[in-house]
């Protein structure tokens, strides 16, 4: 019991002073009534460029304004000393579903749902994501729906959600792993959905006039998206109204026309599609949908997927591989047991790609819980370390399309930064300070659950 | 001047045994023996001697023989060169090998039921923890009856009858709520599944029972014969007994009852021992701290421990002899370094602390002369998570050596 309220507490208390903290600093954001922030004194490693042994980062207005060794610092900008420290661009999470009270639709097919709905800017999800350096994420939704829904980008720091939001419609979530077992069926329900949304397009492309399910979209739409705040006002995630939305099930009209618009902007490429597939057959089918429907897919590879290495490699696209980077299979026949290395396999046959977490701390995982650790594992088995930084900062973004915004530390981008203690991949190395858009989100010296955590004193 | 120590040492010890040893003596063989190796490592980490510095190690017939700056040694010999040299892990808390299920549930009270007779040698188990540098595991049965079983310690590879290091080891006590988890009585009340106890009280009720009956001439319930022998071992402190305690008051119970029945059980688990760090230590308790392992929070159950990070850095603060334990060592080893162990403290806590507590320092978990050669070879610092194990060597034997790796 005791054990329970200390946790209450704390994480009251955290959630009060960060929602007036965050507060304060978005407001501050956006009236940009902060003067201009240096860093100095730091080893800053910028991704795009060589590392600078000793450097100054500008930051004006939530945006890098200077980057160098000689950089003149203003008289009215606020100094951090960062001597002795690294700077590098913060973490991008390319796939996490974290930031939802539940990552997956019981019903399979919910093309209409938007992440946007489900997500809590006091989830613990971010408070972890601000203490380990990430400062982009995906949110996408889980691996085990069918048509899962739609991903946003958000930054990880902010009161409303729409202060958050880099992205909305970020990604259609497809999930090749069959729910009820059987491949066939899951794989013939998809290409139905997809082929009225081909259907509905070419129709349109001939100047017809849309069938009766596209009738009611005008009206579909309007009850299937919250009607945008005013920028910066208030907007409660509405837990009770989503979980009401989860378990309506899609069969009605105003569902059905939303879930087929998204699916037409996903066949015109006006939206990505995250497809999961679970072993390496998956990979050819989801080849295959990407040919029949010309979708742009983000693809996102459970561990059986290494055995499609080659033709992932014909495609030449970032993949995400799965969080268990190394583990153990015993062939079915041979009874020979084998030891598989994803970043090694993967690198070995030169498709590029980047990490996922799992459990952030939590104590069931506290490797993989990481990206400096999963970026550590890939370099264990080969890869360079200025390859396995960029796996965890600029190519996600890429990936992910904002690149132009995040992803590296270069004159115009967003002030994403993290400073960190030390080296990125040592493991003595924490996460000083997180910075986004130019404010300070996140100090190591006032995080109380790190000094709980790190000092074992009974309460 | 260290160096010429070492030199000076050696060269007495090879001048004094030459003529006993044949490891000693130059042998007659012209061709690279594999019974004679010679380990030249850029750091040598083991808690004696000179911790990180460049070093040698002189192996044979599967003991290390000779460690020091530079060794002459003598006759055709296998040289291996490496960057990083490490004791081979102990893991004194694992499953590794245990077939055909790892828990009774019939029963409450089989003590007798011993892992020794359901290791599965060639399990896949073992190649994983080989590959992991873990050379010397404690097998527990799992705890879903109260006197659960007989753990026993192995090798983890080698030839079968060279791994027992000890058979029909440590008596298991579930003093936690696990073994009122898996009763079914509820649904199936004819069947096998019904059994006491269905809660926590019952779980040190049993064994209150089963020891006092014992205790006064008498024999448990329903169960075999030689459970009560087994029992009486404990009675007598013939046999050591560990309890399976991870809430401060589980481990409470623990050390209650041994005071009870004058016995003194070792604390496995110990996820909230900081909560009584002090209490702890006046009873003279030893622990192998799992909480850092991967599996950890699936072992708890319902327990809902609070999780801290630097237990370990209490318990040495404390003195409280404990170590390290479960799977991912190394890993857990690197991650308590980065909570606050110093890189000696985290190294030693899954190599020569485990060793201490299972009663084996004399064979294992450092690199000293006349232990057994269990020694990890790595890329890097071992504390380092960019460091790979290039090989792992069990008594002089190497394993997993993939060139590819270096």
């Amino acid at each position: 019991m005791m054990n329970h309220f200390g946790i209450f507490r704390t994480v009251t208390i955290f959630r009060t002073v960060t929602i007036l903290l965050l507060g304060l600093a978005t407001t501050a954001a956006r009236l940009h009534a902060d003067g201009p922030l240096a860093i100095q004194g730091a080893k800053i490693i910028p991704i795009v460029g060589e590392p600078i042994a000793v450097g100054t980062i500008l930051i004006r207005e939530g945006k890098i304004e200077a980057i160098g060794k000689d950089i003149v610092i203003p008289g009215e900008a606020k100094v951090i000393d960062a001597t002795g420290k690294v700077v590098m661009p913060g973490f991008v999470d390319a796939h996490n579903s974290g930031a939802m009270t539940s990552a997956n639709e019981r019903n399979e097919l919910v093309p209409f749902l938007s992440v946007v709905d489900s997500i809590d800017p006091v989830a613990p999800y971010f408070e972890e994501c601000r203490r380990n350096g990430i400062t982009s994420s995906a949110v996408v939704p889980g691996n085990s729906t069918l048509i899962g829904g739609q991903a946003a980008i958000v930054k990880t720091a902010g009161q409303y959600v729409n202060d958050m939001l880099l992205k909305r419609e970020a990604g259609l979530k497809i999930s090749l792993r069959p729910a009820s077992g059987n491949r066939m069926s899951q794989l013939a329900k998809l290409r139905k959905e997809l082929d009225k949304a081909k259907k509905a397009i070419e129709k349109e492309a001939r100047g017809e006039k849309p069938d009766a399910a596209t009738e009611v979209k005008k009206e579909g739409e309007e009850a299937a998206k919250p009607a945008d705040k005013p920028e910066g006002g208030p907007e409660e995630p509405k837990e009770e109204g989503s979980a009401e939305r989860q378990t309506a099930g899609g069969n009605d009209a105003a569902s059905q026309a939303a879930g087929l618009e998204a699916l037409k902007k996903a066949i015109k490429g006006e939206q990505p599609v995250y497809i999961y597939c679970e072993t390496g057959m998956d990979v050819t089918a989801a080849f295959q949908l990407i040919a029949d429907y010309s979708l742009k897919p983000i693809l996102v590879l459970g561990q059986g997927c290494y055995k499609a290495a080659d033709l992932l490699a014909k495609r030449n696209e970032t993949v995400i591989l799965d969080p268990s980077l190394v583990f153990w299979e015993t062939n079915p026949r041979s009874r020979e047991d084998k030891k598989i290395i994803l970043p090694q396999l993967y690198q070995a046959a030169k498709v590029p790609f980047i990490f996922q977490t799992e459990g952030f701390g939590a104590r069931t995982s506290l490797g993989s819980s990481f990206f400096w650790f999963q970026a550590a594992t890939a370099v264990k088995y080969g890869m360079s370390e200025k390859e396995a930084l960029e796996a965890i900062t600029l190519m996600p973004a890429k990936r992910i399309g904002i690149a132009n915004l995040v992803g590296s530390i270069e004159v115009g981008k967003d002030a994403d930064l993290v400073i960190l203690s030390g080296e990125p991949l040592n493991i003595s190395t924490w996460v000083e300070q997180t910075i986004i858009d130019g404010k300070v989100v996140y100090e190591r010296s006032k995080d109380e659950k790190i000094k709980r955590l790190l000092a074992p004193v009974a309460e | 001047m260290q160096k010429t120590v070492f030199h000076f040492i050696a060269a007495t010890i090879l001048a004094g045994l030459a003529a006993l040893d044949p490891c000693i003596s130059v042998g007659q063989e012209k061709e690279p023996s594999s019974d004679r190796i010679l380990i030249r490592a850029k750091h040598i980490y083991s808690n004696n001697g000179a911790y990180g510095e460049k070093g040698e190690v002189y192996i044979c017939d599967g003991k290390i023989k000779l460690v020091g700056p530079s060794i002459d040694a003598p006759g055709p010999l296998t040289v291996l060169e490496v960057d990083s040299l490490m004791p081979g892990i102990v893991d004194a808390y694992s499953s590794l090998g245990l077939s055909g299920g790892t828990s009774e549930v019939s029963r409450e009270v089989t003590p007798e039921f011993d892992t020794y007779s359901a290791i599965d040698w060639s399990s896949r188990d073992f190649a994983e923890a080989v590959d992991e540098g873990v050379t010397t595991a404690q097998v527990v049965p799992a705890t879903e009856s109260v006197f659960s079983g007989l753990a026993c310690i192995v090798k983890t590879a080698g030839n079968s009858g060279e791994r027992t290091v000890a058979a029909s080891g440590n008596a298991v006590l579930a003093v936690c709520s696990d073994p009122t988890s898996r009763n079914r009585a509820r649904s199936r009340p004819e069947g096998i599944y019904m059994r006491q106890p269905t809660n926590r009280m019952g779980v040190v009720w049993i064994i209150r029972s089963s020891l006092s009956r014992v205790r006064s001439g008498g024999t448990v319930d329903g169960a075999d014969p030689m459970s009560t022998e087994l029992l009486k071992e404990i009675l007598n402190g013939k046999r050591q007994s560990l309890a399976i305690s991870r809430t401060d008051f589980d481990i409470r119970s623990a050390l209650d009852l041994g005071d009870e029945f004058g016995f003194k059980p070792i604390i496995y688990g110990g996820d909230e021992v900081y909560r009584i760090i002090e209490e702890f230590k006046k009873r003279d308790g030893k622990v192998v701290y799992t909480a850092l392992a991967r599996s950890a929070a699936s072992n708890r159950g319902s327990e809902g421990t609070a999780l801290r990070w630097n237990v370990p850095g209490k318990l040495i603060e404390a003195k409280v002899p404990f170590c390290l334990a479960g799977e991912s060592l190394l890993d857990q080893a690197r991650f308590a370094h980065r909570f606050g162990l110093t890189h000696e403290q985290a190294l030693a806590a899954i190599t020569s602390r485990p060793a201490d507590i299972l009663g084996l320092s004399n064979r294992v978990g450092s690199i000293e002369a006349e232990k057994d050669a269990d020694l990890v070879a790595l890329s890097g610092d071992p504390m380092q998570p960019t460091s790979n194990i290039h090989w792992t060597m069990i008594s002089g034997k190497i394993y997993g050596n993939d060139k590819s790796k270096q």
